[in-house]
């Protein structure tokens, strides 16, 4: 996928008709993902605002894409692992100088199953996101994540077999 | 995974995540304000600008020994580090317009070394270091723009990155207790980088610290479209200097001697410690004296990353087995056809340096794979059964015999 260069010059009537419907299109599916993939609901729309901010200064370049979508989808898991990383070393920085205002929450720990998806690497949580909340297919969820198609079904069987065995392991206590 | 056992009182796993996810779609179809997020996107969107500020402080215990420096991004993706008057001011800097074409080729990458704060000073106590001066760098080639920036020797580091424009902040804390550093080698140091204004993660940043021998590369695999973020910093004479830049993430901890003691991955997954049976991981000097390594992701999750330190990172693909000729040439590995069964049957050889990757397709399930010469290839099957073959001076791979060959 080639980079897209960001706009200085406003977007035509035309291309803001094109942003706006892209966005009512996505939005709601990207916050979805984001917060699949950040485990963080609180931060799930903006990880997706920023995405579609950055697709907006990119407008007529992504606009010319063949699935401008996948483009967000991808910006979308990248800000949401970076989001992800931060915090875990924010939480391991606090931890070893700050004990005393440690403060980490998983966000959703409280339900098993994204407890569980919290605890998959990064990508595998996205492949699994993106197989259960888009229904994509595998080709598909590789070009997101830019790995090959085995890989991608790989990433996806492993995940599957993880999240079922810690699923099997919390209704077994 | 089976779910016909399982009632709708009692789902599965299964049905149990998908529900789950389907739950989340809804809510979130529900919940989600799309008109108010559009006005606020649309609205931010404008307004931004490119200016970045980058400060990185240097604070460690007791001691607040801190350096601000202003980061400015170029076209050509070269860095320029302006070194502040003060030790507590922070400074920003517009960074120019990009003028290259972002795919343009592999640039250059131009690190400037900000002075140290004064050691003598009360406040700075901690830090213990000389005082050198400011040292230009013009190293290696990158695909984008990195930056490095800290203090030569410092309790410990601490980096954040803000967008001046829009308030918000990236922050990144890392830090080396050099008091603590039991295993110098290890001492990993946290980062951050952002992401910029053409949706890509570019900028894993460095820090770095040293007791004269450790080497972090730090950087990830992150790309929303094609970026490189893969930075190696050397402590050389005392001075931080950015030797290469790459595309894969992976943290690698490099002892002296070019050993791998840690390697993780770009989402902070440990890939391979040094106990961390059975991953493979593969180090090895090539003829020009550089240190190339592969890792595998899992036993079986066929992954294999290998890379050239200050050069390049790249994933191999769907590979086990790794095994560096002698020269340190060619990488040898074995491809899964189907992924979900891990039966490895097609032997891979590739050319480190860039040249073809034959491979050929077997009907072996392989054990093991080593190199008796730089020519001369070992197969061990699974059933204890071996057989050689012979790779050519091009990397392609000689006659597999009967009945492993297809």
């Amino acid at each position: 996928m080639e980079r897209p260069t960001p706009t200085e010059a406003p977007l035509s009537l035309a291309q803001n008709q094109g942003f706006e419907d892209f966005f009512r299109r996505e939005f709601v599916g990207l916050v979805a993902l984001a917060e699949a993939v950040s485990g963080d609901p609180a931060a799930a729309e903006d990880l997706a605002s920023e995405a579609m901010s950055r697709a907006h200064r990119s407008w007529p370049k992504i606009s010319g894409y063949d699935k401008p979508g996948a483009w967000a989808r991808r910006v979308t898991i990248n800000l949401a692992h970076s989001r992800r990383r931060k915090r875990k070393r924010r939480d391991a920085f606090v931890r070893s100088h700050r004990a005393d205002q440690l403060v980490i929450a998983a966000p959703q720990a409280d339900h098993p199953v994204w407890a569980a998806v919290a605890t998959l690497p990064d990508r595998q949580r996205a492949a699994i996101a993106l197989h259960y909340l888009e229904d994509l297919p595998v080709a598909e969820i590789a070009h997101i994540l830019e790995i090959s198609v085995s890989t991608a079904t790989s990433h996806l069987h492993n995940a599957r077999t993880n999240l079922a065995e810690l699923l099997a392991e919390g209704s077994n206590r | 995974m089976n779910s016909s056992n399982h009632t709708d009182n009692n789902p599965g796993p299964e049905e149990q995540v998908a529900t789950a996810f389907e739950n989340l779609k809804d809510r979130r179809a529900d919940t989600t304000n799309v008109p108010a997020a559009y006005q606020r996107v649309t609205t931010t969107s404008a307004r931004r600008s490119r200016t970045i500020l980058w400060s990185a402080i240097a604070a460690g215990g007791v001691a607040a020994a801190a350096i601000y420096g202003a980061i400015a991004l170029t076209g050509e993706g070269g860095l320029e580090v302006t070194t502040p008057e003060g030790p507590a001011t922070q400074q920003t800097a517009p960074a120019p317009v990009p003028t290259a074409p972002i795919s343009a080729p592999k640039t250059t990458l131009t690190t400037t070394i900000v002075p140290q704060p004064d050691p003598s000073a009360p406040e700075n106590s901690a830090v213990t270091t000389s005082e050198p001066p400011p040292t230009s760098v013009a190293e290696s080639s990158s695909p984008t723009v990195v930056q490095g920036l800290m203090t030569p020797v410092a309790d410990a580091i601490s980096i954040s990155i803000e967008d001046a424009d829009l308030g918000f902040s990236y922050f990144g804390e890392c830090s080396i207790d050099l008091i603590d550093a039991v295993v110098p080698e290890r001492a990993l140091c946290s980062q951050y980088a952002y992401t910029d204004d053409y949706g890509t993660d570019v900028h894993e940043y460095i820090a770095v610290e040293s007791l004269g021998f450790l080497e972090v590369v730090d950087g990830r695999f992150n790309s929303a479209t094609d970026a490189a973020s893969l930075i190696l910093i050397r402590m050389i004479d005392g001075q931080p200097v950015v030797v290469g830049s790459s595309s894969v993430g992976a943290w690698v901890t490099v002892a002296p001697d070019g050993a791998v003691s840690e390697m993780l991955l770009d989402d902070g997954e440990v890939v391979w410690e040094p106990d961390a049976a059975p991953l493979r991981p593969v180090v090895s000097q090539d003829v020009y004296g550089e240190t190339w390594f592969g890792v595998l992701e899992a036993p079986c999750s066929p992954i294999l990353y290998a890379a050239k330190f200050g050069q390049d990172v790249r994933p191999i693909g769907a590979s086990i087995h790794p095994a560096l000729d002698p020269s340190g040439r060619f990488l040898a590995s074995l491809s899964a056809d189907d992924a979900t069964s891990c039966t490895m049957n097609r032997l891979i050889v590739r050319d480190l340096h860039g040249l073809a990757e034959p491979s050929v397709a077997g009907t072996f399930d392989a054990e093991s794979l080593e190199w008796l010469s730089s020519t001369t290839l070992q197969v061990t099957t699974t059933d204890g059964a071996q057989f050689t073959v012979e790779i050519g001076a091009d990397g392609s791979i000689g006659a597999i015999p009967a009945p492993f060959g297809s």
